[in-house]
This record gives structure tokens, C-alpha cells and sequence, in this order.
């Protein structure tokens, strides 16, 4: 079927050129929207994916929100009982200033004296910085890939340096807990404990404020786009195929058999879209570099499975043309109609 | 049947076919023998492509047999009737995006078979025949009308089908090279052993056919 196929496209580089030019735009744009996406997401909750445990325990009414959360220190020992847990750490979060510079503020159980910065800040190690509000200073102990929190870059102090920021809420914060099950451990840390509300901590960073609509709003546009990729490459397969019909009719006369012509044809649409998606990804590579950091990111896994759907969707609005390609009178050939 | 009959390349017994409430076949029998050349005569709207197509199993009879190899071909999918059936297409029926060459190649690629060098040397010697040994590596639309029919006569004899048919093979060829091609089709009859019925209103050939029918409305005499 390659024999076909093969000499289709290089006869007509032109056509299925500027088709994979066509696909390659979209592709680009799904790339972009994607990378946008991880990037907007990163931004929004990287800093509370690379928290250790996979429960977080709020205090009841606090509605998912970390600073909304107040749980005495007594809750630890009680949420420690519950079956399946295995490590309890609590953890308080603030909007603040770090000298000047605005900073998630995790408080957090820690041996570390001092400020730890996320890579992105600009800071050096030994510097003094002033903590607002509480006008705390921390002496900055180094740098980590400590990820963000609604855009604004992580910074980890000690819980009670932490709490100094916080004078007029003793028992601010929540607990992260490590389990074995998650999800159970939630419902029992929940039922076990008094004046709490447990979630797994992808549910928590899915209740992160603005996470859940910026998200969804590009994975939304993300979807619209791949649906123009599938009636774009399905209507140009579609006219490619209705152009070719006495073409066809010639193969079918000839004894071309079924398994042939969709054979090739299907080879072509691959051939057509795995060039055009890696035409699509050489771009987003080029101008995602250009891109500020915490705007964008695409990891390898996100681009494969974009890639991949691509290619499905493509492969799919194509097989709307296979009825036409199967059903073209032999006749033609004859140059008379049945 | 006859014992004949059922071992002829291809026989006709009672054809009929109608478009329609239009019945333009009747009743026509015909019987090709091994190395035999028939030719078909008859103007145009008499039923010659009709009968063809019928022939090779692109349309079914509304009544009547055609038995290919002895086989009845009702029920046969079109890819296996090929693989028996050569037809010699009209002057534009080439595809367009394989050169000449790879053109009568892909008689043979489109039926499963795998192209190897033997098919080269046969599809180059096939072309020196009919004169286009020089045109192997041209796409259709370099050819002319003429080159395109003797490279659709080449591209049927390539098949090595025990039955071959030709609608017209010399309709755009003048008059050397239109004998050039039923001395062609006469030879591959003799040294292959293959049944050749052409259609055609050319009467300055028809010294090459072994037999000359005629076909008038539906009807074929002779």
C-alpha cells in the first residue's frame, strides 16, 4: 500500500505540503494552548503539589482554603489515630512580602533555619530579608524548586516563624497527611475528628482559588481546537478523495483490493498529520523558549498525549471519506456511468 | 455445459443486461478459446462496452451466465476477477500520480503482488513494444493521446491475464501505429494463450482476428 501512497504524496507534495502546513498550524496552537495550560496550572499550584502527603485536613467552614484554615495543634495527635495515616505535618500559608518581594509564605515543620526561596526569586543566600506583615526577619538559607501558589513564587519558613506573620491567628493552617489510601483516609479523618473537612490533595489544588477556571477555561478553548483539527483534516481528506474518484475507479477495475486503498489512504493521513504535528511542535519549541518563565510548560508526557489525540482525531473525521473511497463505481474506468 | 465450454477462458450464455427499463444486451452468447483474438464490431450505442463490462465482472447480467475459467463468475469479488481479467482501459484511464512505468507495475501491486526487478525488466520490455521505451519515466499527463493508449495496451498484457479486453485499444492511434497494436494483441494471443475479444468500429485490422463478430442493438451475429 506504500507504493501508492508513497507516489501520491510526491506526485502531489504541493497539496499534502501545504495540507501538513494546514495540520501543523493547528497543531501548533493545541501545542501552545496546552503548554499554556501546564504552565497556568503549574503556576497556580505547583507550590502545594510538591508539599509532601496526599490528605489535607482543613478546619470545618474553611471551604478548601488553606488561610481560611484554623486547627489547634491538639487536632494532630487525633487526626495521627486514624486508621491508615502515617504521618501528620502541619502547615500554614500566607500571602506576604519577603524584603520586597511578594512570596507565597508556607510555614512549615522544619529542622531549616531561615528562608528557603524558590529558584525564581532573587535573593542571595545569607541575605537578611524582612517578613510583612509581622516585620519578622529570616536570614535566606538557600534555594529550592519550591514551585508556586497562584502565580506568586513559594517561599518556606519555619512553622513558628511563620506564625509570628500571624499574631492575631494563633492556629492558623491546616495538616498534610501522608496515607496509604487517600481518599479513605480523608472520609475517616473526617468522621474521626471533629470541626475538620479532609480531601485528597488533588482535590485541594483543584479548590485552589481561579486553579479550577483558569484551567478550564484552556483546556475548553484546547477542545474546540481539536474538533476544528478533525473537520479540517476530514473536509481536506474528503475533497482529496471526491477529486480522485476516476482515479479510483481506475484502481478498482484494475482488481485494487479493498484493504489497499484504505490502506493507503489512511497511510497518507497519518503521514500528512504526523508531519504537520511535528511541524506544529517544532514551533511551540521555538517560541515556548522565547516565553517568560511560569507561563508556559509542556513535559514530554503532556505533548505525546496532545500529539496522540491529534493524530486519533485526525485518523477519525478521515474515516468519514472511506464509504466514498469503497463505494466509487468501477465503471468510470470505462468512462460511462452505471 | 460442455466440457468445452466449462474450460473456455471466458463464455457468455444468455446475457442480458438492461439500464433501467432499457435492456441493451440480448441474449448474447459468446465463447472465447485460448489464443484466440476476437474482434467486436459495431458503431457506437450498439452495447460493445456494455458486453465488455459484463465480460469483467463490472456489471452484473440482469440474466444469463458468464463463466470465467469455467467458474461462474455470480458472486466473484472484483479483485479476483482482475487477477483474470485484463482490461485494456481508454486512453485516460492511468493514474495520473505513477509514471508509465510504475503504472503498469501497479497492475500487478494493486492485486497483493510485491514488486521486484523481474517486474522492472517486464514493464521495460513491455513498453519497447509499444514503442515508449523512452517514456517509461513520464507521468500521463506528458504523454499524448496516443502514447497514453498504447501505454494502457502495455499495461493489460503486463497483467499476464488469461482473458483480455479491449474497448477501442486503437481509437487514438493512427493508422501504422493502430495495426502496431492489434499485431500486438494478435501475438500475446498466440504465444500466451490468451482469449482477446476487442471492441471496435475499425475494420482496417481485422485481418488480425481470428474471428469477427458484430453487434447490433443488443444483438450479437456473426
Amino acid at each position: 500500500m506504500w507504493f501508492l501512497a508513497w507516489r501520491e504524496i510526491r506526485h502531489g507534495r504541493v497539496r499534502f505540503g501545504l495540507t501538513a502546513v494546514l495540520v501543523g498550524l493547528v497543531a501548533f496552537l493545541v501545542f501552545m494552548l496546552t503548554g499554556l495550560a501546564v504552565g497556568l496550572g503549574e503556576a497556580g499550584v505547583s507550590g502545594l503539589q510538591r508539599l509532601p502527603g496526599q490528605v489535607v485536613v482543613y478546619s470545618a467552614g474553611a471551604e478548601k482554603t488553606v488561610s481560611r484554615s484554623a486547627l489547634p495543634e491538639s487536632a494532630a495527635a487525633k487526626i495521627a489515630a486514624v486508621p491508615g495515616v502515617t504521618a501528620v505535618r502541619p502547615l500554614g500559608q500566607s500571602m506576604a512580602q519577603a524584603g520586597g518581594l511578594p512570596v507565597a509564605l508556607m510555614g512549615v515543620d522544619t529542622r531549616a533555619g531561615g528562608i528557603v526561596l524558590d529558584r525564581t526569586l532573587k535573593a542571595r543566600v545569607g541575605d537578611t530579608l524582612t517578613l510583612q506583615p509581622g516585620g519578622v526577619r529570616v536570614r535566606v538559607a538557600g534555594f529550592a524548586d519550591l514551585g508556586s501558589v497562584q502565580h506568586t513564587a513559594v517561599a518556606r519558613v519555619p512553622l513558628e516563624v511563620w506564625r509570628r506573620t500571624q499574631p492575631a491567628r494563633p492556629d492558623a493552617g491546616v495538616y498534610l497527611v501522608d496515607a496509604r489510601d487517600p481518599a479513605a483516609a480523608a472520609k475517616a479523618i473526617a468522621a474521626a475528628v471533629p470541626g475538620t473537612e479532609a480531601v485528597t490533595k488533588d482535590a485541594a489544588i483543584e479548590a485552589v482559588p481561579g486553579y479550577a477556571a483558569e484551567t478550564g477555561t484552556v483546556t475548553m478553548i484546547r477542545g474546540f481546537l481539536l474538533a476544528v483539527a478533525a473537520l479540517l483534516i476530514g473536509t481536506v481528506f474528503w475533497i482529496f478523495t471526491m477529486q480522485k474518484e476516476a482515479t479510483l475507479a481506475v484502481l478498482r477495475a484494475t482488481g485494487a483490493r479493498a484493504r489497499l486503498l484504505v490502506g493507503s489512504y489512511l497511510l497518507q493521513v497519518a503521514a500528512t498529520t504526523a508531519l504537520g504535528v511535528l511541524l506544529g511542535f517544532a514551533a511551540v519549541l521555538a517560541i515556548g523558549a522565547a516565553m517568560p518563565a511560569g507561563t508556559f510548560s509542556l513535559p514530554g508526557r503532556s505533548a505525546a498525549l496532545s500529539a496522540a489525540l491529534l493524530a486519533a482525531l485526525a485518523l477519525g473525521a478521515s474515516a468519514g471519506s472511506l464509504r466514498r473511497l469503497l463505494t466509487v463505481d468501477p465503471l468510470l474506468s470505462l468512462g460511462r456511468n452505471a | 455445459m460442455t466440457a468445452a465450454l466449462a474450460t473456455a477462458p471466458l463464455a457468455l450464455r444468455g446475457v442480458r443486461h438492461s439500464y433501467g427499463d432499457a435492456e441493451v444486451l440480448h441474449g448474447v452468447d459468446l465463447t472465447l478459446d485460448r489464443g484466440e483474438l476476437v474482434a467486436l464490431l459495431g458503431p457506437s450505442g450498439s452495447g460493445k462496452t456494455t458486453l465488455l463490462a459484463v465480460a469483467g465482472g463490472l456489471l452484473k447480467p440482469t440474466a444469463g451466465e458468464v463463466s470465467l475459467l469455467g467458474a461462474d463468475m455470480t458472486g466473484q469479488r472484483l479483485d479476483r476477477i482482475a487477477r483474470q481479467v485484463a482490461y485494456i482501459l481508454q486512453a485516460g484511464a492511468l493514474i495520473p500520480y505513477l509514471t508509465v512505468q510504475e503504472n503498469l507495475i501497479a497492475r500487478r501491486v494493486v492485486t497483493g503482488h510485491r514488486p521486484t526487478a523481474a517486474d522492472q525488466r517486464d514493464a521495460a520490455r513491455l513498453l519497447a513494444a509499444v514503442d515508449l521505451a523512452g517514456k517509461a519515466g513520464r507521468y500521463p499527463d506528458r504523454l499524448s493521446g496516443g502514447e497514453r493508449q498504447r501505454a494502457c495496451v502495455a499495461q493489460a498484457l503486463y497483467t499476464g491475464a488469461p482473458v483480455l479486453l479491449a474497448d477501442e485499444p486503437t481509437a487514438s492511434l493512427d493508422r501504422a501505429r493502430g495495426r502496431a497494436v492489434m499485431e500486438l494483441l494478435a501475438a500475446h494471443a498466440r504465444d500466451t494463450g490468451a482469449a482477446v475479444l476487442v471492441a471496435t468500429h475499425d475494420e482496417r485490422s481485422l485481418d488480425l482476428a481470428g474471428r469477427t463478430l458484430a453487434i447490433e442493438d443488443g444483438v450479437l451475429t456473426g
